[in-house]
């Protein structure tokens, strides 16, 4: 069973044809694959330059594959061909995803922005150089990365031909992939818009020691990307009796230290007027804010519980309230946010608050620093289960 | 007596201009739903403004996301919808009656000061559809309608493969053999032209005319073609005595600007323009940055102060050689496009 990718679709790597090929979950030889690819990515001295490249890098090694495996289950295999459309902002969101529908013994199509990063061309060279290994020549037939201008009718080919489909939004995208005709034991996995809010303990702030390790953590989780990953914090919750000076002293020490560092150009300073224009009509009530150096803009957003819940910012433009006590943030939560990035605070405490209030929101709670991390659970989905099948055996 | 539309000196226009701009901008203000919720969220009217610098701006991308109209829909004359230079989604551009006058009168304000009061017979280096949709289109578009109004009549010398029409060509040329006429259209299809003419009979016929183009050097640059290596081909080769670049946004079509002998791009009694730095700040004479343009004729919608995403800087202030009053400037490019369109739902 097999079928021909459309020659209006450009292909990246791999062959037309398309076999519906699977493996067995977590093969050692695909695990050997990324740990080759691992160490190759680090060879290269362009991957000091991209921080994300790094990481992906590190997230692939086998000591981190060999977490993923909790159970020996002989009758997992993989589900068939997995139908990966990527999102056009996060430059890996492709590898990530090739590296879980891969390991768990899947074909996979990825269909990727037209538009490319360096990272993205950088990494599909480096596969490219690895496949070619003999002992990993057999993946070739395991991974096809291809451009298309969405045309209906690759799209159904190729979703007709899939046994899993992960559309990882926008939420306009998504929407069009439901319309697409597929087949009825497709699994969807849907990753639409979210959004995701960091909260701090204050006064545990104004004790740190060392407020600068924190500084750090949240400018790596906000604005590596602009803010533009659906993990990025876009506001913070100040809680407790030292928030308004907890808040003060964060914003004056961050805007100091990452002025400079925060990469910012003509570009940015454009979309960023952009975006507040486009902000003031979304504001519903008039919301007082404040400059940091002038590079980073926080807005006061009060009791609106919709600022908080729905608007994200860009290029350094964030959301903060205070809030008295941990128990009142259900009112900043919808089902759209993802991570809830903390500082302070137990995280068993805030899973009973999330129990507590039915809160549907919230699929990921870390530590602030961590909002980027990859984990086989993604927005609420076990991913294993997602592209694996267990054969029942009597 | 022919106007100078090159009147005003600084300290002139810091009052005249900034009166009508403030006046107008107040009018937007209570007409314009969308420009009053920004002017308020961000209280950008409260402080007096003290000079041009003052003057609150909007993003170009505005026009394109949002319906920005200050009359009532039964009022507008005529919509454009203009993909100006990139291949972004359009900007709607909404004008009554007196608003589509007065971009014309400025126009030809700016215009008749280098081109004289006689309309001229014009060649118009493009094809003929180019003008057929008055209401939606392009730079280009608005460029050869505006300049129209310096023709005694026009003709169009490229066919819709845009290659060169020979027949009209030829006629034009003959026709006009011992007259001055104007030559108008895009820098490129300016450069593609006069290219393809070179070792040809055509050489010695253009030596009375005067060149008009604008639309931008983006694509020239890109093959590695400077403003000398084009003046060096029309001046030298074809004996051409006067090309006159102008710089203009659909946006705030009429109050464009000339390119002066030295050079420079003028702004006029009805403009002004600002350049900013990456934080959106004023930027010194001579440094480069975002090009904010304002214009004192946008009536029928809040265009009067608006950031583009052109780069530029200025030069100087009223010391112009040629004369001219205003500031002087260049325009160096556009910034870089945006790798990200952003998880599409940023909100």
């Amino acid at each position: 069973m097999s079928f021909n990718i459309p020659k209006e679709a450009n292909l990246l790597l791999g062959t037309r044809n398309v076999k519906n090929l699977i493996n067995k979950p977590l093969d050692a030889k695909i695990i050997s694959f990324f740990e080759t690819l691992s160490k190759e990515i680090f060879k290269d001295k362009i991957t000091k330059k991209y921080e994300d490249l790094a990481l992906f890098g590190f997230f692939i090694r086998s000591a981190n594959t060999k977490k993923i495996i909790k159970d020996t289950d002989c009758n997992l295999l993989g589900r068939g061909l997995a139908f990966h459309v990527n999102t056009s902002n996060v430059p890996l969101n492709f590898a990530y995803s090739l590296y879980y529908g891969l390991i768990f013994g899947n074909t996979n199509i990825l269909k990727i922005s037209r538009t490319m990063f360096p990272q993205t061309t950088i990494l599909i060279n480096i596969l490219k150089k690895v496949l070619k290994i003999r002992s990993y020549n057999f993946l070739k037939r395991f991974i096809f990365i291809i451009q298309y201008d969405n045309q209906v009718e690759i799209s159904t080919l190729i979703s007709i031909n899939s046994d899993t489909r992960i559309i990882w939004g926008s939420d306009q995208t998504i929407e069009k992939f439901k319309r697409i005709q597929s087949t009825p034991r497709v699994v969807d996995l849907y990753f639409p818009d979210r959004i995701s809010l960091s909260i701090i303990n204050s006064e545990k702030y104004m004790l740190l020691k060392n407020k600068n390790d924190l500084l750090k953590k949240f400018y790596k989780d906000s604005l590596y990307f602009d803010q533009l990953g659906c993990s990025s914090p876009q506001s913070i919750l100040w809680i407790g009796r030292k928030s308004k000076l907890a808040s003060k002293d964060f914003w004056n020490k961050f805007s100091s230290k990452f002025y400079s560092e925060y990469p910012f150009d003509f570009r940015k300073g454009y979309d960023k007027h952009n975006h507040l224009f486009k902000l003031s009509l979304l504001i519903k009530e008039k919301t007082s804010f404040k400059n940091y150096k002038e590079r980073f803009l926080v807005f006061d957003a009060k009791n609106n519980f919709n600022v908080i819940k729905n608007l994200k910012g860009i290029n350094g433009i964030f959301f903060q309230t205070y809030i008295s006590n941990i128990n009142l943030i259900d009112k900043f939560i919808s089902k759209k946010t993802q991570t809830l990035s903390c500082f302070g605070f137990d995280k068993k405490q805030i899973l009973n608050i999330i129990q507590l209030n039915s809160i549907k929101g919230i699929d990921r709670v870390v530590d602030i620093g961590s909002a980027l991390n990859m984990n086989t659970n993604w927005d609420g989905y076990d991913l294993k289960a997602f592209l694996t099948r267990k054969i029942e055996e009597n | 007596m022919l106007n100078n539309p090159y009147s005003l000196n600084k300290n002139k226009k810091k009052i005249l201009l900034k009166k009508n701009i403030i006046e107008s901008i107040k009018f937007h203000k209570k007409k314009c739903a969308i420009y009053s919720d920004y002017l308020n969220k961000f209280s950008l009217l409260t402080k007096p403004i003290k000079s041009l610098d003052d003057i609150p701006f909007i993003p170009v991308s505005a026009f394109k996301e949002f319906d920005l109209l200050s009359v009532d829909k039964d009022k507008v004359f005529k919509t454009i919808v203009s993909s100006g230079t990139s291949s972004n989604s359009p900007s709607k551009i909404y004008l009554d009656k007196k608003n589509s006058l007065d971009q014309i009168k400025a126009l030809y304000s700016i215009g008749s000061f280098d081109l004289g009061n006689k309309r001229l017979p014009m060649m118009i280096v493009d094809n003929e559809d180019t003008i057929k949709d008055s209401n939606h289109y392009s730079a280009r578009t608005a460029g050869t309608l505006g300049f129209s109004i310096f023709s005694s009549n026009r003709t169009f010398v490229l066919n819709k493969q845009m290659n060169i029409n020979n027949k009209s060509l030829t006629n034009f040329l003959k026709t006009n053999k011992n007259n001055k006429f104007i030559i108008f259209g895009f820098t490129y299809l300016i450069w593609i032209f006069f290219n393809n003419l070179l070792n040809t009979k055509y050489v010695n016929y253009f030596h009375n005319a005067t060149i008009i183009h604008g639309g931008g050097w983006k694509k020239l640059y890109k093959l590695n073609i400077s403003n000398e290596k084009f003046t060096e081909l029309i001046v030298e080769k074809f004996k051409i005595k006067k090309t006159i670049n102008y710089y203009g946004m659909v946006e705030q079509t009429g109050s464009i600007f000339m390119e002066c002998d030295n050079g420079f791009f003028h702004t006029s009694d009805y403009n002004d323009i600002i350049i900013r730095n990456k934080n959106l700040n004023i930027s010194k004479h001579k440094e480069e940055g975002i090009v904010q343009l304002i214009s004192s004729i946008p009536s029928s919608y809040p265009g009067n102060s608006i950031l583009t995403e052109d780069l530029g800087y200025i030069q100087g202030e009223d010391q112009c050689k040629c004369g001219k009053n205003g500031k002087i400037f260049k325009i160096t490019g556009r910034i870089e496009k945006s790798i990200v369109r952003g998880c599409s739902d940023v909100f």
